[in-house]
């Protein structure tokens, strides 16, 4: 330990993985920013990046970075509920997946959010797990999902608005250098290290704190 | 109803110690409204600026490499009466000496390591803000629960 600073020695750099979040306005106007902060930091991640902003349409667009053939799909499926209610089908199919993204847009561009990325050993994976099912109806207790919100595909289906679910987070590393790019620029990265850091990580920590 | 602006820098002790969420669900549950938030790294500029008041202190060397230990987090953050409430839930500088309940009370053990800083004065409040934020960094928007955060001063209540 060289003054404030950790030196942590490990033989493999995968505990610099990283996981792109984005804490959604819904999460913001609910106070639970430092709450969501505080598991992860419990978990043992590292905050390498963080500032909030209040997203433009094309980082949306980018971020979520859907094609045709995803809009149809998604619209596909939409027609089949709607046959099944016997409503009336006004589009084509690719108007309704579109649908999907011009929702998620509205919603995320409507207030401040607050983007991070999170540093650790399998970031993206642990924090998908701690983040819960994309559905909050039917994501997990002791989830962020689970324990904060409430809400469900049908409910938002029918009040025409995306599904409000507090938080997003990256599928895995290779993801969440793609999306980080979206969010952040290379200087708002910082590299440092944490006393938490040591005790996970180092080699040398097991035997180190006799004295 | 005067609404003021403070300034909380998350320093370095609380960054390493893993307590960012703790110090961050205080102000959002007291019921401040943040309007901007980020990690930097402080440089010499901004620590100058912002410490000018102890800048001949034999102890000056010693903030500025503590301050510079670890990136920091900022956070610009608005409210009624801000700057009171602020003094009073971060508790006196001393930590050890600091009421129980308060953040240095609470997570803190030291002068130097004392989580936070806390503008102290409305007028700090605006230029501390101002020094660390761009205007581009700090959003004002509507908080839904608001208008029972300060039922007493809203007209339309």
């Amino acid at each position: 330990m060289e003054g404030f600073c950790y030196d942590i020695d490990m033989a493999s750099n995968v505990s610099k993985n990283i996981s792109l979040v984005l804490i959604k306005p819904d999460g913001v106007q609910r106070s639970l920013v430092g709450n969501m902060i505080n598991r992860f930091e419990q978990r043992g991640l590292k905050i390498v990046a963080l500032k909030m902003m209040v997203p433009t349409v094309s980082q949306c667009k980018e971020h979520y970075n859907k094609d045709d053939n995803w809009f149809i799909e998604k619209g596909e499926g939409i027609i089949n509920n709607l046959k099944k209610d016997n409503q009336e089908i006004k589009r084509e199919a690719i108007e309704y997946g579109k649908d999907i993204i011009r929702n998620i847009v509205q919603y995320m561009t409507g207030g401040p959010i607050v983007a991070i990325v999170l540093e650790g050993h399998a970031a993206a994976e642990v924090v998908s797990a701690m983040v819960g099912s994309t559905e909050p109806l039917s994501a997990d207790i002791g989830t962020i999902r689970g324990d904060f919100t409430i809400d469900s595909y049908y409910l938002s289906t029918v009040d025409k608005r995306a599904v409000r679910n507090l938080i997003h987070c990256s599928e895995n590393n290779q993801e969440s250098l793609r999306e980080q790019k979206i969010w952040f620029t290379e200087l708002e990265i910082i590299d440092y290290s944490t006393a938490q850091e040591r005790i996970l990580y180092d080699v040398s920590a097991d035997g180190h704190w006799k004295i | 109803m005067k609404e003021e602006k403070i300034l909380v820098i998350i320093k370095p002790d609380a960054i390493m110690r893993g307590l960012i969420g703790e110090v961050f669900t205080r102000f959002e549950k007291k019921g401040f409204k943040v309007i901007g938030t980020k990690m930097i790294e402080l440089g010499d500029i901004l620590l100058d600026e912002h410490y000018s008041h102890l800048k001949d202190k034999p102890f000056f060397a010693g903030i500025k490499k503590f301050m510079t230990a670890s990136p920091v987090m900022l956070i610009a953050a608005t409210g009624v009466n801000a700057s009171s409430a602020g003094r009073l839930i971060a508790g006196q500088t001393a930590a050890h000496e600091a009421d129980a309940g308060t953040i240095r009370g609470d997570l803190a053990m030291s002068i130097q390591s004392n989580i936070v800083h806390v503008s102290d004065t409305t007028e700090n409040g605006e230029i501390e803000v101002a020094r660390f934020f761009n205007e581009d960094e700090l959003h004002s928007y509507k908080r839904a629960d608001e208008i029972m955060i300060y039922s007493d001063v809203h007209d339309e209540f």
